[in-house]
C-alpha cells in the first residue's frame, strides 16, 4: 500500500495548490518521529556516485543531517566501492548498504530520492543527465560541465525534467563568502568596477600515459570510468592516483575550473551579473583579463594575493575594496578611512562559524531543504551555467592565446571560428545526452 | 651544422628500430597521433581533412574525437559523411553518430533515425529515441508517439522523456502532454512530465519567451505579413511592438531566410531595413548571400543598412562580400566601409600568423585611403609587431633558459654565445626551458669572426647525457651563403628545403643584424629573412612537432653569435 505521506505525494500536493510544502492536516503520530526516527516520510534516501576524496568529504555532512538516509554507492573502483560501504554500513548500524559498480542499476531503483555525485569533471554532466531522467535530485561536485556546451545541455535538462539541481560551489553558502558578497552588493564599496577572481596556474596536455594492462572489470572498470570521454589506453594513475587533472578530455578548461568554478561564481554574484558573462576576454601569462558589456572588469590571476587562504576574491569599487579568502577573514578598506585597512571578520567571530570555504554544511542543507520545498537552490543549474560559461570563455582565451569576443547570450564568440568549435566535444557512445 | 658522429648514428637508428617493434605500444602511439590529429582539425581543419577523418568512425577508440572533429569543422561534409555512415556503422559507433547528428541539428537525417528506432541494440535505439526528441519534427514525433505504449517499460519511458524534449519547441505542446500522461509511462517519468506541465519555465539566462510567442514558420510568415500590412511610417507604438515580436521569433539559423527575401521586393525603404536586421538576426550564409543580392537596391538607405549588417557581422563567412565590396563598390564610403569590416575579421580571426598575414596581404592593394591605411598599419604592428608578442629573453638575466654558461653571456640586453679569445671545442646551446608547438618566433642575430658558424634551433629536443641537440634550425654562417635555410639538425641532417642563392644574397646584410621571423604552424614551416620568405615547407615525415628553442655557437675557431630582441607570439603552449 501506498504510503499516504510519502514524497511524491508532497509533490503533487504542492503541485496542484501552488503553494510550499505543508504537512496534511491528519497526522499518524509515528509518523512525525517522536520515538526520535526520522519519520519515514521526511526521509530523503541518498545514492552515491563516484565518492572518493572530495565526494566522501561531502558525504560526511550529508550523513549529518537527522534526515538523510544513504542507500548505496556506484563506483567503477571496487575498493571505493567497499569503503563507502564501510562507512555507511557504521553510520546506521548496519550491513545493507548496497554496491553497484553500474551506477545506472542504481538509478533504476524507486527508493533513492537523491544523488551524491562526485565523479571526475568529465562524468559530471552526463551522470547528472541520466540521474535526472530517473527522476532524481542531484547535488553534483564542479564543474557541473566540461564544455560550454555540456553546461547549456545541463541547465536546460535540470528545467525540462523539473529536477532540484545543487552545483558543488558551495561558498555561496560560506558565511565570510556570503558576507563578503553581500557587503559589495549594499554598496558600501561605491561601484564596484573591479573583481578579481583567484584561479590556479593553467595548464593542459594532450598527451598519453604509456598503456598498462587492463584490469579486471570487477575491479577497475577503465571504460565505465571514461564514460562519455574519448577512449584511450588504460593507466592505473589515472584511476588510482587521481592524475586525470591537466588532461585536454578529462579536466576543465586547462585547470582553470578548479578554483574558478568557486570564485568566478562568487564575482559574478557579487556583481550582480548571475545569467550573464564577460564579453571579452584576453589573457596576458597566467592571468586572464575580462570585461562585461557595461565595462565592468574581472581579473583572473593565481599570484599578488594578500595571503587570505585559498580560493581568495577581491572586489574594488569607487569608495572602498575588500578580499576575502578561505582562511574566514575579510579584510576591507574604505575611502572614507583613509587608507587604513580592517579585518572585519576573523575565523573566531561566532557568525563566522562555518567560514572554512571548503565545508559544504550549509550547502547541503539548502540542498535537502529544496528537495522537499521544490525551491531552486542558491547554485542551480542555471546560475551553474552562466559562472562556468564565463570560466570556460576565460579558459579559451588562455588556450588560443588570444583576445576573445563572446556574445552571453547566444554563447557564442565573435570572429573566431576556432574558440566556437572548442565549445562543444561529442560524448562517447552508448552515453546519450 | 652537420655533424657526423657514430653516437648520433646509433641513437637515430635505435629511434626508428623502436617504431617497427610489434606490439600495442606502436599502435597506441599511432592512435594517440590519430587523437591528436583529430584535436587540430576540430579546432581548425576544413573539409580537406574530412576524407580522413570518415573512416575513423568505424574505429571503436577514434570513433568520439572523429565526431567531435566532424560536428565541429564548418561546412556541409561533415554531415554528409556521418549521415552516410547511418548506413554502414552498428552498436556503439552508430549509437555515436547518431547523437551527433542530432547534437548538429540535421534534420534531414530524421528519416533515417526514425527507422533506427525500432533497433533491437538497445544502445542505437536509445540514441534514435532521444536524437528524434531534440531534432522534434512532425515525423518524428509520430514516431516517438508509436513507441509510447510499448511492452517494455523501458522504450515507453524514454520515448517519453524524449517527447518532453520535443514538446520544448512546441507552440502548443498540450496536446502532447496529454498524450504522454496517458501512457503507461513509470511514476519517475510521470512525476517529471507533471512538473514540465505545471511549472513555467524558471529562466535565469534568457529573458524568458511566453509560450504563446514561439511560433514556427508558416505563422511567422503570417505574422510578418500582418506587421507589412499594418506597418506606419512613422513607427507607433503598436507597430514597433509587433516589430519586436517577429524579431523575437527569428531564431538564428532557423531557414527564415526565403520568407524575408520573398517579401524584400514590395516592402518600403523603412519595411527594408527591418527585413535586413531580421536577416542578421538569422546569421546563416544563406541570409548573408540573400542580403548580398540586395546590394544593388536603388535606395542608398537600403544599401546603407546592409552594408553596416555586414560590416558588423558575426563570423568570417562575411570575409568574401567585403572584400568584394571593398573592391568594387561604386561608393567610396561603402568601398571603405567594407575595408574596415574585413579589418575588424583580421583583427578577431580564429587563425593563425600564417592565414591572418595572407588575408593582410590580399586586402593590402585596396588601402588607398590615409586613414584607412593608419588603421591597416596598427593591424600589421597588432599582428607581426612587439605588442602581442612575449620577450622570452628579458635583456637582464637567463631566466627561463638553460645552457654552459662558460660560452653564453649577456651584454647591453644582447645574448652572446661563443668566444674570441678561445676556440669553441664543440657545439654549445642555450635552451629555453619551455615548450613550444605552434608559434612565431622573431629575434634579431649576427655572427662574427672569420669561419664562425650558429643557428637557431626550434621544435628541439636536447639528446640526453649529450650536448647535442635534435631538430630543425634556422642556420647562420659567416660567409652568409646559409642565412634563411632550414637544416635538420642531427637527425635527417640534410637542408629540408631548397632555399635559392639569390634570394638569400639580396636578403642578407652581412656584419649587421638580421632579422630572422620563424612560424611554425601544424606541420608547415615558414622562416623570412629581413622580411623575405625564405623557407615555406611542410614537414611530410613523423617528427615531433613540439620542443625547445636554442640559440646555437658552433664547435669551432674563435667566433661569436649575437641575438637580442627575442620575441614569441604562441598559438598553444603544452606543458608536460
Amino acid at each position: 500500500m501506498k504510503n499516504p505521506l510519502s514524497r511524491r505525494s508532497f509533490l503533487e500536493k504542492t503541485l496542484a495548490a501552488g503553494a510550499l510544502f505543508s504537512l496534511p492536516s491528519l497526522i499518524p503520530a509515528g509518523a512525525l518521529g517522536k520515538d526520535g526516527q526520522t519519520a519515514p516520510s521526511n526521509r530523503i534516501t541518498l545514492g552515491g556516485i563516484g565518492i572518493n576524496h572530495r565526494g566522501g568529504y561531502v558525504l560526511g555532512y550529508f550523513l549529518k543531517q537527522p534526515e538523510v538516509r544513504f542507500l548505496a554507492i556506484s563506483d567503477i573502483r571496487r575498493d571505493r566501492r567497499e569503503t563507502v560501504k564501510a562507512i555507511a554500513d557504521e553510520k546506521y548500524g548496519t550491513k545493507d548498504t548496497a554496491m553497484y559498480r553500474d551506477f545506472q542499476e542504481m538509478l533504476e531503483r524507486k527508493d533513492i530520492d537523491a544523488v551524491l555525485i562526485a565523479t571526475g569533471d568529465r562524468w559530471h554532466t552526463t551522470a547528472s543527465v541520466y540521474a535526472s531522467r530517473a527522476g532524481k535530485d542531484i547535488y553534483c561536485e564542479k564543474p557541473c560541465g566540461i564544455t560550454i556546451d555540456q553546461c547549456r545541455t545541463l541547465a536546460e535538462t535540470m528545467k525540462r525534467n523539473g529536477t532540484i539541481f545543487q552545483g558543488g560551489t558551495q561558498r555561496r553558502n560560506v558565511d565570510n563568502c556570503r558576507a563578503a558578497c553581500e557587503f559589495a552588493q549594499s554598496g558600501k564599496l561605491g561601484k564596484i568596477h573591479t573583481a578579481h577572481a583567484s584561479i590556479y596556474y593553467m595548464y593542459y596536455r594532450t598527451d598519453w600515459l604509456p598503456a598498462e594492462p587492463l584490469p579486471d572489470r570487477d575491479v577497475v572498470d577503465w571504460d565505465l570510468w571514461l564514460g562519455p570521454a574519448p577512449w584511450r589506453p588504460y593507466n592505473s594513475e589515472y584511476v588510482l592516483k587521481s592524475r586525470w587533472r591537466a588532461h585536454y578530455d578529462f579536466d576543465s578548461g586547462a585547470r582553470h575550473l578548479d578554483w574558478g568554478a568557486h570564485t568566478v561564481d562568487l564575482c559574478q554574484w557579487a556583481l550582480k551579473k548571475d545569467g550573464t558573462a564577460p564579453v571579452y576576454y584576453r589573457s596576458e601569462g597566467n592571468r586572464i583579463y575580462a570585461e562585461y558589456k557595461d565595462g565592468v572588469k574581472l581579473i583572473m590571476r593565481p599570484d599578488g594575493w594578500m595571503g587570505l587562504g585559498t580560493c581568495p576574491i577581491r572586489l574594488e569599487g569607487d569608495e572602498g575594496w575588500l578580499e576575502v579568502g578561505d582562511s574566514g577573514n575579510m579584510i576591507v578598506s574604505l575611502k572614507s578611512w583613509k587608507g587604513e585597512t580592517k579585518n572585519i571578520l576573523t575565523p573566531n567571530d561566532p557568525q563566522n562559524r562555518l567560514s572554512f570555504g571548503e565545508c559544504p554544511e550549509k550547502h547541503v542543507r539548502n540542498f535537502l531543504d529544496c528537495v522537499k520545498s521544490r525551491r531552486q537552490p542558491v547554485c542551480n543549474a542555471d546560475i551553474i551555467r552562466s559562472s562556468h560559461v564565463a570560466c570556460h570563455a576565460s579558459a579559451l582565451s588562455w588556450i588560443l592565446q588570444r583576445e576573445l569576443r563572446f556574445d552571453p547570450e547566444k554563447e557564442m564568440f565573435l570572429g573566431d571560428d576556432q574558440a566556437n568549435r572548442m565549445r562543444s566535444r561529442a560524448v562517447r557512445e552508448p552515453w546519450t545526452i | 651544422m652537420k655533424y657526423a658522429s657514430v653516437q648520433i648514428l646509433l641513437f637515430v637508428l635505435s629511434l626508428s628500430i623502436c617504431s617497427f617493434l610489434p606490439g600495442s605500444e606502436s599502435e597506441d602511439q599511432q592512435l594517440h597521433e590519430q587523437y591528436l590529429a583529430l584535436l587540430k582539425w576540430t579546432e581548425t581543419g576544413t573539409e580537406k581533412e574530412i576524407p580522413e577523418i570518415a573512416p575513423l568512425l568505424a574505429s571503436e577508440k577514434m570513433n568520439t574525437a572523429a565526431r567531435t572533429a566532424l560536428m565541429n569543422i564548418p561546412g556541409e561534409q561533415g554531415r554528409l559523411v556521418l549521415r552516410k555512415a547511418l548506413n554502414t556503422l552498428n552498436g556503439n559507433n552508430l549509437a555515436g553518430v547518431i547523437q551527433t547528428l542530432a547534437a548538429m541539428n540535421d534534420t534531414e537525417s530524421i528519416p533515417k533515425i526514425i527507422d533506427l528506432l525500432a533497433s533491437k541494440d538497445s544502445v542505437v535505439a536509445q540514441a534514435a529515441c532521444f536524437a528524434l526528441g531534440k531534432l522534434g519534427s512532425p515525423a518524428a514525433e509520430k514516431a516517438l508517439l508509436a513507441r509510447l505504449n510499448n511492452s517494455d517499460q523501458e522504450i515507453t519511458d524514454r520515448a517519453a522523456l524524449a517527447l518532453l524534449i520535443l514538446a520544448d519547441k512546441k507552440a502548443n505542446p498540450n496536446d502532447l502532454f496529454n498524450a504522454i500522461l496517458g501512457a503507461k509511462i513509470s511514476d519517475s517519468v510521470q512525476m517529471i512530465a507533471k512538473i514540465r506541465i505545471a511549472c513555467k519555465p524558471r529562466t535565469v539566462y534568457q529573458a524568458p519567451v511566453p509560450e504563446s510567442l514561439k511560433l514556427d514558420r508558416a505563422k511567422f510568415e503570417s505574422l510578418l505579413d500582418v506587421l507589412l500590412a499594418n506597418w506606419t511610417d512613422p513607427k507607433t507604438e503598436s507597430t514597433r511592438i509587433q516589430a519586436d515580436t517577429v524579431c523575437q521569433n527569428v531564431l538564428p539559423g532557423s531557414g527564415y531566410e526565403q520568407a524575408i527575401a520573398a517579401r524584400f521586393a514590395k516592402a518600403s525603404t523603412d519595411q527594408k531595413i527591418f527585413l535586413i536586421s531580421l536577416l542578421a538576426r538569422v546569421g546563416t550564409r544563406e541570409s548573408l548571400q540573400t542580403m548580398g543580392s540586395f546590394i544593388g537596391d536603388p535606395d542608398d538607405r537600403v544599401v546603407d543598412a546592409i552594408t553596416q549588417s555586414m560590416g558588423e557581422w558575426i563570423n568570417t563567412d562575411v570575409a568574401p562580400y567585403l572584400l568584394e565590396l571593398a573592391k568594387n563598390h561604386p561608393s567610396e564610403k561603402y568601398r571603405s566601409r567594407a575595408l574596415r569590416g574585413y579589418f575588424r575579421l583580421i583583427r578577431q580571426m580564429a587563425d593563425t600568423g600564417s592565414k591572418k598575414v595572407e588575408m593582410i596581404r590580399t586586402v593590402e592593394p585596396l588601402v588607398k585611403r590615409p586613414g584607412d591605411r593608419k588603421v591597416f598599419d596598427q593591424l600589421c604592428n597588432q599582428i607581426e609587431g612587439s605588442r602581442r608578442d612575449k620577450r622570452i629573453f628579458d635583456g637582464k638575466s637567463f631566466q627561463g633558459w638553460e645552457g654552459n654558461m662558460e660560452f653564453f653571456r649577456i651584454e647591453n640586453g644582447v645574448i652572446v654565445a661563443g668566444s674570441m679569445e678561445k676556440e669553441i671545442p664543440r657545439n654549445e646551446f642555450l635552451c629555453t626551458e619551455q615548450r613550444y608547438t605552434d608559434f612565431q618566433l622573431t629575434l634579431e642575430c649576427k655572427i662574427a669572426g672569420k669561419g664562425s658558424n650558429a643557428g637557431i634551433q626550434f621544435r628541439s629536443e636536447r639528446i640526453p647525457n649529450h650536448h647535442e641537440m635534435i631538430g630543425y634550425q634556422a642556420d647562420m654562417t659567416e660567409d652568409g651563403k646559409y642565412w634563411g635555410r632550414l637544416y635538420d639538425e642531427s637527425r635527417r641532417k640534410t637542408f629540408l628545403y631548397d632555399t635559392k642563392e639569390d634570394l638569400i644574397a639580396k636578403a642578407y646584410k652581412p656584419n649587421d643584424w638580421n632579422e630572422y621571423k620563424i612560424l611554425c604552424w601544424g606541420k608547415n614551416i615558414k622562416i623570412w629573412l629581413n622580411g623575405t620568405l625564405t623557407v615555406d615547407y611542410t614537414e611530410k615525415e613523423n617528427v615531433p612537432m613540439d620542443g625547445v628553442i636554442g640559440l646555437q655557437i658552433h664547435k669551432g675557431p674563435k667566433s661569436e653569435a649575437f641575438y637580442r630582441n627575442i620575441r614569441l607570439e604562441v598559438y598553444s603552449t603544452q606543458l608536460k
